[in-house]
């Protein structure tokens, strides 16, 4: 290892381009890429959340306070397109970038040029899809799953479908050029089951997007045939069926919910060996058990369904299978659990945004759990139980992951270390305010409060301003992550080492920090024994 | 003969990477086209 370090240096003749147009927008650098993917997703994690307090601003007391109805749904339809496929999605390719090829040993990702494209697609997609909320007759307002006949009613949906398809597109060679890199581009000895858990993790989110963003390509496709060009594909006036729709969709749409959780996986797998000292517990199970999850998530879509009226079999099916997925996803957590057993831990700020993911994830499992039984799904369908479902699974869950990365590797990043008395500042204020925010969701869902909806009755009043304080002040919090980041990288005067981290181990931690402009033009050598995994042949 | 390894190991990567994309390239277009053949056998 100590071997690579050194080619390494010597390798890193040639720096950076030193004109900002030719570094930053022509790059087919993976680590400038990688930048720009994780600046990109920040910023919308900003917009998306100011469309989060407006929402929450207008929950606030029952009765229309501030926004009309329309711009109340386009809110809502807009902060998950955005947090969706703006922050979620960007940040984790954005990680993926930085980071694949540094734990592989590989130069770059195997296609730079097309990675320079896919990424700088985005920026233009979300204009469009944003600029709709401008246009005469407003944006979006059907929700983020566009279900006909009401989305075909919005003026906007060309635009909003060009943008998804550039979106897909973005994402579609994001993942052809994943996929490569880790299937070619591994230093010799990096034998498959000796990478990383995050890069499997990775390697297996990839094919899942292969696999259903065509198939969002082509419902969206059908959505605006029907609506501009006359097909009856979900106008059962003319033959069609709008639940075939919501088949397609949620072909897509459940996959696309892992795709946003397995990467979070391998974060998580990477951050508590590290702090705890020890190698990961089960490395083999970890990653069987992502593949699991992948592929349960192919036969899973219709439990988004179940108040449509499928057959009872189809009802049945569907409820198995989802509960089903709670194996291997256990599998991670025990494994997790079991990692931290018996280790010296310290908690340094990623291992307590991974410690709270851990917990509050599986709260948020649970929930689903809860949402898989047909007979209580009946009760539970399109209601706040479940917006605070998915909120558990993405925010505690997806965004806390990628906080929790963007810590563990900053110091990589910037080769400066953040301030770790404002990290856990931002911890705490994170993690306490998230459960104002969404805990009470639940007891809203239960007693029945509807989801997208500006008005409610006045028996949800308590829980809902309860939620609206947790809202702000977690939106608030973010901001110290904001100041957090700007120090760590331009004004930090405590320089990283190395390793940065005394538990690190793993090929990205013997590159200098910050990380060359160019590593492993030579490929290094692996010495088992130093992967953070452990010798998983031993 | 370390320059000659590289020099394999890259060829191998590169004849790798073609095929790989032209394989999932061929799945792509595969899945946009079975959205619309789910809804011609469905019907």
């Amino acid at each position: 290892m100590s071997h690579a370090a050194t080619h390494d240096q010597h390798d890193d003749h040639h720096g950076a381009p030193k004109n900002f147009f030719q570094r930053w927008c022509m790059s087919t650098n993976h680590k400038d890429i990688g930048t720009l993917y994780l600046i990109f997703a920040l910023t919308m994690f900003f917009i998306g959340g100011s469309f989060a307090m407006v929402i929450r601003a207008e929950l606030f007391k029952p009765g229309l306070q501030l926004v009309q109805p329309y711009f109340f749904n386009e809110m809502t339809t807009m902060h998950a397109l955005v947090m969706i496929f703006g922050a979620i999605m960007p940040a984790f390719v954005g990680l993926g970038n930085w980071m694949i090829p540094l734990m592989v040993g590989a130069p770059d990702m195997a296609l730079p040029r097309m990675n320079n494209l896919s990424f700088w697609i985005l920026p233009f997609a979300f204009t469009l899809l944003l600029s709709t909320l401008f246009m005469p007759g407003g944006g979006p307002a059907g929700g983020w799953t566009m279900y006909p006949p009401l989305s075909l009613q919005s003026d906007s949906l060309a635009y909003v479908v060009f943008a998804i398809h550039l979106m897909g597109i973005s994402s579609i060679m994001g993942a052809i050029n994943i996929i490569a890199t880790i299937l070619n581009m591994r230093a010799p000895g990096m034998d498959l089951l000796k990478m990383p858990v995050f890069v499997w993790s990775w390697l297996i989110t990839a094919f899942l997007l292969i696999a259903v963003m065509p198939v969002l390509a082509g419902a969206v496709t059908m959505l605006l045939t029907d609506k501009y060009f006359g097909t009856n594909f979900f106008n059962p006036g003319g033959g069609g069926d709008p639940v075939l729709y919501q088949h397609i969709f949620w072909f897509f749409g459940h996959p696309e919910v892992y795709i946003m959780i397995l990467p979070a996986f391998g974060i998580i797998s990477e951050v508590i060996p590290t702090f705890a000292r020890k190698p990961i517990f089960g490395y083999k199970a970890m990653v069987f058990a992502i593949a699991s999850i992948a592929f349960l998530s192919f036969i899973v879509w219709a439990h988004h369904m179940f108040a449509v009226g499928l057959p009872l079999g189809a009802d049945i099916f569907f409820m198995y299978a989802t509960m089903l997925i709670a194996v291997p996803t256990g599998v991670k957590v025990f494994n997790w659990v079991a990692t931290m057993w018996g280790g010296s831990m310290t908690f340094e700020t990623p291992m307590l945004f991974a410690v709270a993911f851990v917990i509050l994830f599986t709260i948020g499992g649970f929930s689903g759990l809860m949402l898989a039984l047909v007979p209580a799904d009946f009760q539970y369908q399109d209601t706040y139980f479940v917006v605070a479902h998915f909120h558990y699974v993405l925010v505690t869950g997806a965004l806390f992951a990628i906080i929790s990365a963007t810590y563990y590797w900053l110091p990589k990043w910037s080769g400066r270390m953040y301030s770790e008395f404002w990290g856990k500042v931002h911890f705490w204020n994170s993690v306490v305010w998230v459960n104002v925010l969404f805990f009470p969701q639940h007891f809203l869902g239960l007693a029945g409060m509807p989801r997208r909806i500006p008005d409610y009755n006045v028996a949800f009043a308590n829980f809902n301003m309860i939620s609206s304080i947790g809202g702000f002040l977690f939106g608030a919090s973010q901001l110290i992550f904001l100041g957090v980041l700007i120090h760590g990288v331009f004004f930090s005067k405590k320089k990283a080492t190395d390793r940065v981290w005394e538990g690190a181990k793993g090929l990205e931690w013997t590159v200098p920090s910050p990380a060359p402009h160019h590593t492993f033009e030579v490929p290094p050598v692996i010495h088992d024994e130093e992967l953070a995994h452990g010798n998983v042949n031993a | 003969m370390t320059q000659q390894m590289t020099e394999q190991y890259l060829a191998n990567s590169r004849r790798g990477v073609r095929r790989t994309v032209t394989i999932l390239v061929g799945v792509v277009v595969a899945f946009f086209l079975l959205s619309f053949l789910q809804i011609l056998l469905m019907k």
